[in-house]
């Protein structure tokens, strides 16, 4: 079975090493540059077993909010897609920098009974990435 | 041995510092009084540094003969000023009118300045005062030699009126606002070189480990031991141009060209990765050499080529165009993209020290601010010149501009 990861990143260009392991060991990974190319994407996003997110992406698209993070934004936006049209929605894997954790602190409690959220923080080993994107689908499937 | 800053401590001065100097200021312009209050832990604690200039020969008086009485007064105001902020003055143990001024950074309560300790103009305000004065002397239980000298002494304090006193703390709050928003812009600009650090470390931390994979072919491991060199480079060219730590300029004859394709070399796996091609159009040596200062000009192209990389759209069909157009009088560099765009009224403001453009900033794209000011300060070092133009291309959906930078520098 193919496992489909939607990565949600700008830094692809600089930071793509890190999803090497994960590359190896057959997972498809999904770019998705700005919050416009994730929402253009969101069946595709939706559909994967497992979404990798940077909290802080760019618009790329009209103006839409004062908070720089864009990413937990695009989280919300595709969590209610997904209620409206009644699909479930994928465990979601936060990467971001030490600075950046009382931001992801509040929003894992903000969604804590609603999505399955968990956090890395930057900079991550791929195998330490690789470990717990393997356990996050395996907790998924068996769960 | 080097002056250079060694900390960001010194390079950017924490709220703390800024504080401090405005309460020195307010002391030193206004001529009253002025303790500044710091917030330790759940404490306020007094910053000493010339925390009873300006009292009055009263308040020295009484802070001499009640020290803990005095101390515990004011603290206990700055204590009420950061939980309630008020914004009238109120009067001390002694009866002196005094006004405290929270300074509260990014929602966090860090300091309070307490100033005035003065008598006010209002004759009804003023019996008030002189009735707690008298109060506060009995409690304390001064000698009768004490309490005569302390009243005496209280009947020089000059009044002050009330409007000032309300005109001041105005100010005092617009500083404090002030100093808000630098503490922001200093905040967001930690942040953003910490982003621009962190990520070019992240590449290496995962490309050294991945090295290590017992499947790699020897021609991938040659392949990601090049992107950790050139990721290596890349860092240090970020680190050199935000702290401009190079050394002094060391002027030789040398080509341009070599330079470039340097910076097009440790560039090209980003630029890779985004779908950016880079052609550079230099072509073949040998070519003209001018008087440069190797390092510092090499640095220039690091910024000016990663800049086209980073802020290069990913969604248009699009290339960097990096060329180079000698003539008799010098040479003529152009580094252009298709991307993030450069209003006109910024054409001269992009090259300051923290400036960010408009249109990066609606991106939430980060950046350090800093490259394109080194930019300048090394091209002009070289008597040189750069000047940027941006185009807008609205026939594409992608809102694409075209970004020309134009550096000259003469020949020698």
């Amino acid at each position: 079975m193919i496992v489909r990861i939607a990565w949600i990143e700008d830094d692809t260009p600089i930071i793509d090493p890190v999803v090497f392991l994960i590359e190896r060991a057959g997972y498809q990974v999904h770019r998705y540059v700005s919050f416009a190319d994730a929402i253009g994407n969101k069946d595709a996003i939706l559909g994967s077993d497992l979404i990798l997110l940077d909290i802080i992406i760019p618009n790329d698209g009209p103006a839409l909010s004062a908070t720089p993070y864009l990413g937990l934004v695009l989280v919300e936006e595709l969590y209610s897609v997904s209620i409206k049209e009644g699909r479930s929605f994928p465990p979601v894997l936060i990467l971001s920098a030490v600075s950046r954790e009382r931001v992801v602190r509040d929003f894992k409690d903000k969604y804590s009974d609603k999505i399955k959220l968990q956090h890395l923080r930057k900079p991550v080993l791929p195998s330490i990435l690789k470990e717990r994107v393997d356990q996050i689908l395996a907790d998924a499937k068996g769960g | 041995m080097s002056n250079r800053p060694t900390s960001f401590a010194e390079v950017l001065p924490p709220h703390a510092t800024l504080s401090r100097a405005a309460t020195k200021l307010f002391r030193v312009t206004t001529g009253l009084p002025a303790v500044l209050y710091t917030v330790s832990g759940s404490d306020l604690v007094v910053d000493s540094e010339n925390s009873t200039v300006n009292f009055t020969n009263h308040c020295l008086e009484m802070m001499r003969l009640a020290p803990q009485k005095c101390h515990s007064c004011h603290k206990e105001r700055a204590r009420q000023a950061l939980a309630v902020n008020p914004n009238e003055p109120s009067r001390c143990h002694a009866g002196l009118w005094n006004q405290a001024v929270p300074i509260v950074i990014d929602g966090k309560p860090q300091a309070v300045i307490l100033y005035g300790q003065m008598r006010l103009e209002s004759d009804c305000v003023n019996d008030e005062s002189v009735r707690q004065h008298e109060r506060s002397l009995r409690d304390l239980a001064f000698s009768d030699e004490d309490m005569r000298r302390l009243e005496q002494l209280y009947l020089t304090v000059q009044p002050f009126q009330e409007a000032r006193l309300h005109e001041l703390n105005t100010t005092l709050l617009e500083l404090v606002g002030a100093l808000n928003l630098e503490d922001a812009r200093v905040q967001h600009a930690i942040a953003r070189v910490v982003h621009c650090l962190s990520t070019q470390m992240q590449a290496i931390i995962a490309h050294a480990e991945n090295m290590q994979h017992p499947t790699l072919q020897p021609s991938e491991v040659r392949r990601m031991g090049n992107d950790v060199l050139n990721q290596a480079l890349a860092l240090d060219a970020t680190i050199q141009t935000l702290g401009n730590f190079l050394e002094e300029y060391d002027f030789e004859l040398q080509p341009i060209e070599p330079l470039l394709i340097k910076a097009k070399e440790i560039y090209a796996s980003e630029a890779n990765r985004m779908g950016v091609k880079i052609n550079l159009v230099v072509g073949a040596p040998p070519w003209p050499s001018y008087r440069i200062s190797k390092t510092h000009m090499q640095h220039a192209m690091y910024n000016l080529v990663h800049n086209a990389v980073k802020y290069s759209f990913r969604s248009t069909d699009r290339y960097i165009q990096i060329e180079s157009r000698h003539n008799d009088s010098g040479v003529s560099l152009q580094i252009s993209n298709y991307g993030i765009g450069i209003l006109p009224e910024e054409y001269e403001m992009i090259f300051r020290d923290g400036y960010q453009g408009e249109l990066t900033r609606g991106e939430n794209r980060t950046g350090s601010g800093k490259g394109l000011s080194f930019v300048r300060s090394v091209v002009e070092a070289h008597t040189g010149s750069i000047a940027v133009d941006s185009k807008p291309m609205p026939s594409d959906r992608s809102r694409p501009h075209l970004n020309r930078f134009t550096l000259w520098l003469p020949r020698a």
